[in-house]
């Protein structure tokens, strides 16, 4: 040591900084190496097992689903404790589980439900829910939700968790597994939803949910836009003529989005006297429900009508106005050879 | 004599329990991924007696597939089997032939009469 | 007293050079931090849902691919087939033929059975004339439209497709890029899932050379055997994984590849759509973007998705890749040169006082300031005044602070995408790492400076383009039918 003392002594102390440098970053280049190989083959190793898993869980669902001749209480008790003891193999079940409800429904679906809590997998996913790390959390009310367990009281403690994904899919959660009013949360709502958020409530309500279809008109006098336009639009899509009127005051809103999603829902809920009510308004409209309004006389009127909004157009306006309305008149136009 | 079906469909879960349960129901399952390998087997094998596939493929989509089969294999019955539910690309399935239109999730039970029934009115 | 006066002016020369590597140090691994944890939330907040399940949904906004094209005679039909089986509920293909001189468009007229499509396109955006517009007969291929054009460069291209295109997001790539099934899925997400006006939003590009691929997916990663595409590998995790990663999380993104990137229809055509003059189009239209953002007060946001979307071939051989880093510099002073009044002003925040300031120093300018240590060093030589010792230090402490660079971007990949997976990929990677700086950074040095030198040289240019500004075209009435 105090050879090598000796020599740095003499050293400039540019050149001991230097050194000093070349060091350190070749022991971190040393341990980035070490770690980034260590990693490879442990991830690797994980990965064989998850397969391995994979066709264990895989062979033992099709069985219980399709062979009438299998012993399923029998045979899950000993799945569970031969197959299912590390949480590896619990999070390659819960993930098949989850890929085969997806694509399959009935009996079937039953049936993986059922599993899902014989198999001990719901007490684990409630576990982590409980204990683990935010992103553990949001894992496990998503596969909660996606099952229908029924935990609703331990679910609404996350309903205003610090982290926006665990949030999120503790509202999903509600609308998936409600048995009615799935959208109860709305009346607490202070924040304008995303368009992400909107689609995925949609989603949520259509091919999740199984009690009866809410009534949406419940929230047209909502405060916030976003809800008013994802009532609105529901209220086309599960076909409430029922509400139809009640949509007519929101041709006159101050938002936009509003406007024209109204237009939008009534037109295609075939409201009589909806071409009355927006053709007028079409020179003082904004582009977007322009947009909606062409769409409406396209579906609706007639040429005749169409080339009356001409007049409007002439007007400087924006190409985007008039790039719709040519397009529209061009498909109403008869073709030559009819 | 077992009958033939051909499954062409991507998604490995789905494809293992149709084969398994198709088999179970006495059928011979032959599988292909992709529109291209279900178009070379349907060359090569003339036993096939029905098509079940998927509209959203790999390389050939499902809809290129169906016109295929409806121009070369006339009256070679048609099930498909889309996540899709909208009304548009179940018309347009049915104007181009198909015999039946099943939407995912499905149920296997269902799938299974349905394909009884088309295989047998043929 | 020369003699001193030398010692001294060598001294302060040396202390810059030392300064600018301790700052480019310093932001290296102030951008490996940042990315990181950029890369970790990602992961956290993306690991629960199959975003194919939203394929239900009819309320996603529909998208317009363009996809340029010129004498791609070879690939177009596979390329194009392996587009429309793109995984999106509502989207339409628009193959642009930049006036080929081979027969692309006749390929694609007979696999495709197009026939004239007489639609209504808009002329919003200037550019070289349209000879005609098709659409497929087939039902299979009916959001197939091919778009046939007097050559005027990939630009311009561009520019005919968003004014061909119906959709409101345009989704720019190149024809024979491969695309992840759900590529369009995650690209749009961004746009969707932000209280701010989303005006862009792009992805990591992949290195698609030696994969399997087959019809157009891609089926097995594997590692190129060649060093010159294995080092740019390397090179790739080092800008995308650790650079604009990091960008994206301080909002100081400037660049979203040319091969993919999906953007807002409307915002590009306001800000007048590719500028045709560049070579380096593709980052020229972001900056003039977000100009026009800053410029109008609104409040918007960039996208960046780190998940491997999209895979694409880089140069195989010196001589391409040479050519690829000159136009890249170019590109890249260029558009710094048209924007230089962002540069280190504060209007611009992020981009003013980091974006530019970086690009200029560590992007365009490193090259040169490392040519100009070189020819420094070797005057020093020449005047008997180099201390070996020191040069070996000085040496040792940049090679091995490249080396930890790459390692850590390699690092980054294995813990974040894992795209190469064999164990014996990782050695590869390692042995390429150490040796890259050694035999593959002279040469993109090299490159960058004659990128430079092509420049001055072709100085008629840069007068025309410094005037080219942000365009003005967002209220004409031009739609032609």
């Amino acid at each position: 040591m105090s050879f090598i003392d000796n020599i740095v002594q003499d050293w400039p102390w540019p050149l001991k900084v230097n050194a000093f440098f070349a060091i350190l970053f070749f022991f971190l280049v040393a341990i980035t190496i070490l770690s980034l190989v260590f990693l490879r083959v442990y991830k690797n190793r994980r990965e064989r097992n998850k397969r391995h898993y994979w066709d264990q869980i895989d062979t033992f669902l099709n069985n219980g689903l399709f062979d009438d001749t299998f012993d399923l209480a029998k045979e899950t008790q000993r799945f569970k404790a031969s197959h299912l003891v590390t949480p590896l193999q619990k999070k390659v079940a819960i993930r098949e589980i989850l890929v085969y409800n997806e694509n399959l429904k009935g009996e079937s679906s039953e049936i993986l439900k059922n599993l899902f809590h014989d198999l001990g997998l719901d007490e684990f996913t409630i576990s982590s829910l409980t204990d683990g790390k935010w992103y553990d959390k949001a894992k496990a009310i998503y596969v909660l939700s996606e099952l229908q367990v029924k935990k609703a009281k331990t679910v609404a403690l996350y309903l205003n968790d610090k982290h926006e994904t665990v949030r999120a899919q503790a509202i999903y959660y509600y609308i998936k597994t409600a048995d009615k009013n799935p959208l109860g949360f709305f009346g607490k709502l202070k924040k304008e939803l995303t368009l992400w958020e909107l689609i995925q409530l949609e989603d949520c309500l259509k091919f999740v949910y199984q009690g009866p279809v809410p009534d949406f008109s419940k929230w047209l006098d909502h405060q916030l836009n976003t809800v008013l336009v994802f009532s609105i639009r529901m209220i086309q899509q599960f076909d409430q003529y029922e509400h139809m009127e009640r949509l007519v005051p929101f041709l006159d809103h101050q938002d936009e989005r509003v406007r024209a999603e109204a237009i939008k829902s009534l037109r295609k809920l075939h409201f009589e006297g909806l071409l009355d009510v927006v053709v007028p308004r079409f020179l003082t409209e904004s582009r977007l429900v322009k947009k909606e309004i062409i769409k409406t006389v396209e579906t609706h009127g007639d040429l005749e009508l169409l080339r009356g909004l001409r007049p409007a157009l002439s007007i400087k306006e924006e190409w985007q106005t008039n790039l719709m309305y040519l397009r529209a008149e061009k498909r109403m136009q008869p073709t030559l050879e009819s | 004599m077992k009958k033939k079906i051909l499954i062409i469909e991507d998604n490995p879960m789905v494809v293992k329990s149709l084969e398994f349960k198709l088999t179970k129901d006495g059928y011979d399952v032959v599988v292909a991924e992709d529109g291209r390998k279900a178009l070379d087997i349907l060359k090569e094998d003339k036993s096939i007696r029905l098509v079940i596939t998927d509209l959203m493929l790999p390389f050939i989509t499902g809809t290129e597939l169906i016109e295929h089969i409806r121009n070369h294999i006339p009256d070679m019955p048609i099930i498909v089997l889309s996540t899709s539910n909208q009304e548009e690309v179940i018309t347009d399935a049915f104007m181009m032939g198909v015999n039946d239109f099943i939407t995912k999730p499905f149920s296997p039970n269902e799938l299974s009469l349905r394909v009884k029934r088309t295989i047998e009115s043929y | 007293m020369e003699t001193v006066s030398l010692n001294h002016i060598t001294e302060i020369i040396s202390w810059l050079f030392l300064a600018y590597g301790a700052i480019v140090c310093a932001g290296y691994i102030f951008s490996a931090v940042v990315s990181f944890l950029e890369i970790r939330e990602y992961k956290r907040s993306n690991g629960l849902r199959d975003e194919i399940s939203l394929l239900q949904s009819t309320s996603l906004p529909s998208i317009s691919i363009l996809a340029p094209a010129y004498n791609e005679e070879a690939n177009i039909v596979e390329n194009v087939r392996s587009l429309l089986t793109v995984n999106y509920p509502s989207c339409e293909i628009v193959v642009i033929n930049d006036g080929s001189k081979d027969g692309t468009i006749t390929k694609l007229i007979e696999s495709f059975h197009l026939v004239e499509d007489d639609s209504v396109y808009a002329d919003i955006l200037p550019s070289k004339p349209i000879r005609k517009v098709y659409r497929s007969t087939y039902k299979s291929f009916k959001n197939l439209r091919v778009v046939d054009k007097e050559n005027g460069g990939k630009a311009d291209a561009l520019n005919v497709g968003i004014n061909v295109s119906k959709h409101d997001i345009v989704c720019c790539i190149d024809v024979d890029c491969v695309l992840e099934s759900d590529a369009l899925l995650k690209l749009i997400k961004p746009f969707l899932n932000n209280e701010k006006k989303v005006i862009a939003s792009g992805g990591i590009i992949r290195i698609a050379n030696s994969c399997t691929i087959e019809d157009g997916k891609i089926i097995e990663v594997k590692l190129p055997e060649k060093f010159i595409v294995r080092a740019q590998i390397i090179e790739y995790f080092r800008a995308f994984l650790m650079g604009r990663m990091a960008w994206s999380r301080v909002d100081g993104l400037l660049l979203i590849s040319g091969a993919f990137g999906m953007f807002d229809k409307e915002t590009v055509i306001e800000a007048g759509g590719y500028n045709t003059k560049t070579v380096g189009e593709d980052m020229e239209l972001l900056v003039r973007m977000r100009r026009l953002m800053r410029r109008k007060k609104v409040d918007y946001a960039v996208g960046f998705i780190p998940d491997p979307l999209c895979w694409t071939e880089v140069p195989p051989n010196w001589t391409i890749l040479h050519r690829q880093r000159n136009r890249w510099t170019r590109g890249t002073a260029e558009t710094l040169w048209m924007h230089r009044g962002m540069i280190a002003n504060p209007k611009y925040g992020v981009l003013g006082m980091l974006s530019t300031p970086y690009w200029l120093f560590f992007e365009w300018l490193a090259p040169i300031i490392e040519f100009l240590g070189i020819l420094f060093f070797i005057l020093l030589m020449v005047l008997g005044q180099v201390n070996w010792i020191f040069v070996l230090g000085f040496s040792l402490v940049a090679y091995t602070f490249a080396v930890l660079y790459s390692v850590t971007a390699l690092f980054f990949e294995e813990y974040s995408f894992q795209q190469y997976k064999k164990t014996k990929y990782t050695y590869k990677l390692v042995l390429t790492a150490l040796l890259e700086p050694i035999f593959y950074h002279p040469f993109i040095l090299w490159s960058a400076l004659k990128g430079n030198i092509d420049l001055m040289r072709g100085k008629n240019n840069w007068g025309t383009m410094s005037r080219t500004g942000l365009g003005k075209v967002g209220d004409k009435v031009v739609v032609k039918q």
